[in-house]
């Protein structure tokens, strides 16, 4: 081997040496050019704004998106949608936590409070009655968000969860769907008429998809009670035996056949493609008004799927069902170009060509303008439930609080993961109505942790 | 002309000739790096980049993970600290993590074994002279390249779903199969086959270990008449057993950390009822759906632990049955 000694090495070793360090030292700009965040798109004037949703969601917000651009020809928006909700969140969470939040992001009640006072929503209140008018909104809307330390979101599209039935299965099970009086209409009828489905039906068709794990159905019990989820001080407002109760419903009519077996109900998770109202398997589902528009698309239209939304049971004599502020519009704390985004958030908040292209299919608009111009021009479908709404309206009752830190997890994770095992016989009831204390509790007095 | 002088300055004949003559030759210059100096430098300059890398990526966050493991960092604020409350917390209060550990080692424990078996069944089947072996090879090998890929895992959904096509097959023979992947009862039983179909990798190297046996031992023992399964029980394996321990280290390592599969299949939320709730899984939900970075570095801190324990402990046991050839 060649030693040191050997001239011919030693130059082309003097060579490499200076060669490397040239080589080396033009690849560093080049790494350091691969690293770094992606703020905002990168020119000025460009924003980011996501949103949940499935396709058609995503078609018609694109549309809209494309309108703005068009009225607002200095503003480029991107756009990014994720299909479920839950996936939404593990998603903002991480894009917040690695700086790169979306500029203006689909807010929901469950989380505002958590994004909110932890810092990362920009407060919108100087832009309120500026940049973005909120005179047409429905009133008494935007109060619950008019936090002390700002306002973290503005509610854009409201909607009810209500009871969904499917005419045709129930049309083939030859059985009436419930008339319109509320005291009639009770937990016991209900559950009569959903075991009557369930046993006129062929195998795969069920009376309702099971509701022991929607927390939402839940918090229409506590309320009918005069109860609430959460108490203002972040404890739960309601019994153990109240949960036990509700549980010991929804078991009673799973084991009954009236509601659908676990398998079913697993399956259906949080996206619409999968939930058997759209397949129409099932006569009766507690869900969001809004989503009669999203099941009947996904189902095929409303000759396949023909859906009509009803009240829940037990309204009388305290009704619990409000219009439900379910998507609000905020914007990233660490945006780079808050006056576009305060402009983006009034387009999609006032103007009503934008409303006429998003429908209702996030629910009904709103802003009270916006809603009426809407009617003429949306799908049938759309138009039941701006009707619904505005027909029940004055037997609602007032929104409740928005979750406390922390509620997201209890009522979007404890809640449905308790019932889980409760659903697959792996728990009693009472077992599982402790075990749900146990772990709600934990996680409110971490602060929601 | 240049000598090099630092090896010849001193050397030679003694005398005042040779202080002369030293005298006359150059002495080595302090201020320029000699020859081997000149090699480590540059050898240094080449170990940058993965020296950066390493620190970069690897050592500083592992040092902020230790950091943050002992704080209340909630990612949209700044961490906070709580001292040893998290590693409190893993061990006495929550249910759950002990529940995600029952799962990850029920999956280490089943998925391991028989992913090596099968991987050395088909290696030795694979290595008795068949004709296309390369073909063979490579489409055993091909499920370990994508095994734990997304697309796979997507996959595994629809064909392991309650309508799937595994359902579809059985109901062809009049079995009604049950929802594998909704059945809490079933659905690890799915990751379990997902990984044992990866066995590929494994496989490969089996075979490479199998070519290592001289052919001498075995042309012996058929001499001494020993049948084909003396040969393999006392040869073939007995031979084959630091790759066998090879496998079984780093495919237990990685079996621990299994995320992927686990994700997809149970759609994020290691269900149904917390009967796929891998290890990583959960650690993954603590970090990003709660909010609780501080916790899920704990959790990552004590997963290292477990698996540095396990391996030493793979070691230990190693050493009584694994033969290395040339003790």
């Amino acid at each position: 081997m060649p030693g040191p000694h050997d001239g011919g090495i030693r130059s082309a070793g003097h060579g490499i040496t200076r060669r490397a360090f040239v080589a080396g030292a033009a690849m560093l700009p080049v790494a350091a050019a691969g690293c770094g965040n992606d703020q905002g798109g990168g020119s000025p004037g460009a924003i980011r704004m996501t949103w949940w949703g499935n396709e058609d969601r995503a078609k018609i917000t694109q549309q809209a998106l494309d309108l703005f651009q068009t009225k607002h020809s200095d503003i480029t928006v991107e756009r990014e949608y994720t299909g479920s909700f839950d996936d939404y969140w593990d998603r903002i969470a991480t894009q917040t936590a690695g700086g790169n939040s979306p500029d203006v992001i689909q807010m929901s009640t469950s989380y505002i409070v958590e994004y909110g006072d932890r810092g990362a929503l920009l407060d919108l209140a100087p832009h309120l009655d500026q940049a973005i008018p909120t005179t047409d909104l429905a009133k008494g809307s935007l109060d619950p968000y008019r936090t002390g330390s700002g306002v973290f979101g503005i509610p854009w599209v409201g909607n009810v969860w209500t009871l969904i039935y499917n005419e045709k299965v129930l049309q083939d099970a030859g059985i009436d769907p419930p008339g319109d009086d509320l005291q009639a209409w009770t937990w016991e009828s209900f559950e009569a008429l959903a075991q009557q489905l369930g046993d006129a039906t062929p195998d795969d068709v069920h009376g309702i998809l099971d509701f022991g794990g929607q927390s939402t159905t839940f918090e229409v019990w506590v309320r009918q009670q005069g109860k609430a989820l959460f108490t203002e001080d972040r404890r739960l407002g309601f019994e153990q035996a109240d949960l036990a109760a509700f549980w010991g419903l929804a078991d009673r009519m799973r084991r009954s056949g009236a509601s659908t077996p676990p398998d079913v109900t697993s399956a259906a998770g949080d996206t619409l493609e999968q939930n058997p109202m759209a397949k129409n398997q099932t006569g009766l589902i507690f869900y969001w008004s809004n989503q009669i528009v999203g099941l009947t698309e996904v189902g095929g239209g409303p000759e396949q799927v023909p859906l009509q939304l009803i009240r829940v049971p037990g309204e009388s004599p305290t009704p619990s069902q409000n219009v439900h502020a379910s998507q609000l519009l905020s914007a990233s704390a660490k945006t780079k170009n808050p006056e576009a985004c305060a402009t983006l958030i009034d387009f999609l908040l006032n103007d009503p060509e934008a409303g006429a292209i998003l429908g209702s299919n996030r629910g009904t608009p709103l802003n009270e303008k916006v809603a009426e111009s809407i009617k003429g021009t949306v799908e049938p479908v759309e138009t039941q439930e701006i009707d619904f709404i505005a027909a029940q309206s004055d037997t609602f009752a007032p929104a409740p609080a928005p979750y406390p830190v922390g509620g997201g997890e209890i009522t979007d994770g404890i809640f449905l993961r308790v019932y889980e095992e409760l659903m697959y016989g792996r728990s009693s009831i009472d077992q599982a109505a402790a075990s749900f204390f146990e772990q709600a509790e934990q996680v409110l007095a971490r602060g929601g942790k | 002309m240049i000598i090099d002088d630092t090896e010849w300055a001193g050397r030679g004949p003694a005398g005042p000739v040779a202080r002369l003559a030293g005298r006359l030759t150059p002495r080595p210059n302090p201020s320029r790096p000699s020859r081997g100096q000149q090699e480590n430098a540059a050898g240094y300059l080449f170990l940058l980049p993965w020296f950066a890398g390493l620190l970069l990526i690897t050592l500083i966050p592992l040092g902020a993970s230790l950091y943050l493991s002992f704080t209340d960092y909630s990612i949209l604020q700044p961490p906070g600290w709580i001292g040893l409350e998290n590693y409190r917390r893993m061990f006495f209060d929550d249910p759950r993590l002990l529940k995600s550990l029952a799962v990850t080692v029920i999956y280490v424990v089943v998925s391991v074994p028989l992913s090596l078996i099968f991987a050395l069944v088909l290696a030795l089947v694979l290595d008795s002279g068949l004709r296309g072996l390369t073909f063979y090879r490579a489409v055993y090998y091909l499920p370990s390249l994508l095994g734990s890929s997304v697309a796979i895992a997507i996959l595994w959904r629809q064909v392991f779903g309650a309508d799937g096509l595994l359902n579809g097959l059985l109901g062809v023979v009049g079995i009604q199969g049950p929802a594998w992947i909704t059945d809490p009862d079933y659905s690890l039983s799915t990751l379990i086959v997902l990984h044992i179909w990866s066995f590929g990798s494994p496989m490969i190297i089996f075979l490479a270990g199998l070519r290592q046996i001289p052919t001498e031992l075995y042309e012996a023992a058929r001499v001494d008449g020993a049948g084909t399964w003396s040969r393999l029980f006392r040869i073939t394996i007995p031979l084959l057993t630091p790759v066998i321990f090879f496998n079984l280290v780093l495919q237990m390592i990685g079996a621990f950390q299994s995320f992927t599969g686990a994700f997809i299949v149970s759609g994020g939320s290691g269900g149904p009822a917390d009967s796929t709730l891998f290890y990583s899984l959960y650690l993954y939900e603590r970090a990003f759906t709660n909010f609780d970075m501080g916790y899920a570095s704990a959790m990552a801190w004590v997963l290292l632990l477990i698996i540095a324990a396990m391996t030493g402990l793979n070691f230990l046991v190693g050493r009584k049955w694994v033969f290395y050839g040339d003790q």
